[in-house]
């Protein structure tokens, strides 16, 4: 016989005979009445329903003010990446914005970091590319947002940055050039390279033949160019460089007397970073 | 073969069950009931009552070796416990109204023996066999199933199997650490399993 089958038996047939005199015991003496309590149970289950759905939204906006970019950041420092940041001024997404900057992109770690580290981040990457040298290290930096407050709090974080010389070009500060930015991967505009001539197309002379001006390109007056916003994008892909170099070598361009010609424009498209901020500087 | 599966899944949810309770997640939850009893529910009474009055019984029983004053004890017990109920402070109810059994019990042995008695060394020679009803066509079986276990053997078999109490509430009882108790079943097992494989 198996202990399983004698615990059975067991069960069956043994018993400890003790009797249940409960009613015997008068213990309504001992309970002390007390008035029930009415519980709403409506309202706490209104303002946890309320809770949940307040803590629901926090965590969706939050997740929507992390993940989607408010501004853009180009970064020159002869390869041009461009960056997004979210609202927290933090990185999202990272690019390549010139052809050469792929494999500077790739070797950059920077998603979710502020913009100093970010910075940082290029600089130690850039000594290690050998684009810097420690004590010589140069960025144009593009800030393309939607307030100037914003554009100008960023402006504010780079020049705490002491490794890299920095040139900030805000775009509202070119608001009669640039009043909107144009990202490469975002392209808002319908025109396309083959819609623009070269910038110094020899068919045209200011003020002859508006017809044979391409659009969106005015030579206002000798020696100096404007561009409107949409044809920026068309343009700093026609040259390979990002939009930001772009306007900082019209700027130049237009303030010295010195660069005249469509070469002296080529010239200073080809010029890189370190040289154009130091000539910038000088002309200012 | 679904008559197999059923038992093998009725085995496997014991084994759950006996699992939890061991471990005390899944407990009767006499605290609760307390509770319940403090705000005013008359039905928790019969419950906290079914839950403890056997227990009661078997510590106060090897005190007293006397089955209907063990009851008169168990029933004082409840009434000691019911003056106490809104104002004790212990964290285990079962502890607290086992303990009150038994002191009540050796007040009522001094009381009647006017003698001053050892109760633990008592308790050890104490077998609760004695007390044991048994159907006519299994007593001599059972009978001589137990007589292979020495008192404390045969104490804690049939308070496990029998009564279905766990070690830890036969630790209380018989006020032995809970490894003594699982040490004294585990020989139990051995020495039953010996005898009862020939039969």
């Amino acid at each position: 016989m198996k202990l399983r089958d004698f615990n059975k038996k067991l069960q069956k047939s043994a018993k400890f005979n003790i009797p249940n005199q409960s009613d015997k015991i008068n213990f309504t003496d001992f309970i002390i009445p007390k008035e029930p309590i009415k519980k709403n149970i409506f309202i706490p289950r209104l303002l946890m329903s309320l809770s949940s759905l307040l803590l629901l939204l926090t965590l969706s906006f939050y997740l929507y003010l992390n993940f989607t970019p408010i501004t853009t950041l180009t970064i020159d420092i002869n390869p041009s990446i461009e960056v997004e940041l979210n609202a927290f001024n933090r990185v999202v997404k990272i690019n390549a914005n010139t052809n050469d900057s792929n494999d500077f992109v790739e070797a950059l770690d920077a998603r979710n970091k502020t913009v100093d580290d970010l910075l940082e981040s290029v600089y130690s990457q850039g000594i290690q590319s050998g684009l810097f040298t420690e004590d010589n290290a140069y960025a144009l930096v593009g800030i393309y947002s939607d307030t100037y407050e914003e554009e100008l709090s960023i402006q504010e974080m780079i020049s705490g940055i002491n490794s890299i010389v920095t040139l900030s070009i805000l775009q509202h500060d070119n608001e009669q050039i640039v009043y909107n930015y144009y990202s490469t991967s975002r392209s808002s505009t319908n025109a396309t390279q083959s819609d623009y001539n070269d910038l110094f197309d020899n068919d045209y002379t200011a003020g002859t033949d508006a017809a044979e001006i391409p659009e969106g390109v005015t030579d206002t007056n000798d020696y100096t160019i404007s561009i409107e916003p949409y044809s920026a994008y068309v343009y700093s892909n026609m040259y390979d460089i990002s939009q930001t170099k772009l306007y900082l070598v019209i700027d130049i361009y237009n303030m010295s007397d010195d660069y005249t010609t469509e070469d002296d424009f080529n010239y200073l498209i080809n010029l890189d970073i370190q040289n154009l901020i130091t000539l910038y500087q000088s002309l200012i | 073969m679904f008559i197999l599966m059923e038992s093998h899944l009725l085995n496997l949810f014991k084994m759950i069950k006996y699992i939890l309770k061991e471990v005390g997640i899944l407990d009767d939850n006499l605290e609760k009931y307390i509770k319940m009893f403090k705000n005013g529910n008359q039905e928790a009474f019969d419950i906290i009552y079914k839950l403890t009055y056997r227990k009661i019984f078997f510590i106060v029983l090897p005190i007293l070796k006397d089955k209907a004053l063990a009851e008169d004890i168990m029933q004082d017990t409840y009434l000691k416990f019911l003056d106490k109920i809104y104002s004790y402070n212990a964290k285990n109810s079962l502890a607290y109204i086992l303990t009150i059994a038994k002191n009540l019990a050796i007040n009522e042995y001094n009381k009647r023996k006017r003698e001053v008695r050892i109760i633990d060394s008592d308790i050890d020679n104490f077998s609760y066999d004695a007390f044991l009803e048994l159907s006519a066509s299994n007593e001599e079986m059972i009978k001589s199933a137990l007589s292979v276990l020495n008192n404390q053997e045969k104490n804690v078999f049939l308070l496990h199997n029998l009564e279905n109490l766990r070690h830890r509430e036969i630790a209380l009882i018989l006020n032995k650490p809970i490894g003594t108790i699982t040490w004294i079943y585990q020989q139990a097992l051995k020495k039953m399993k010996s005898h009862i494989k020939d039969k």
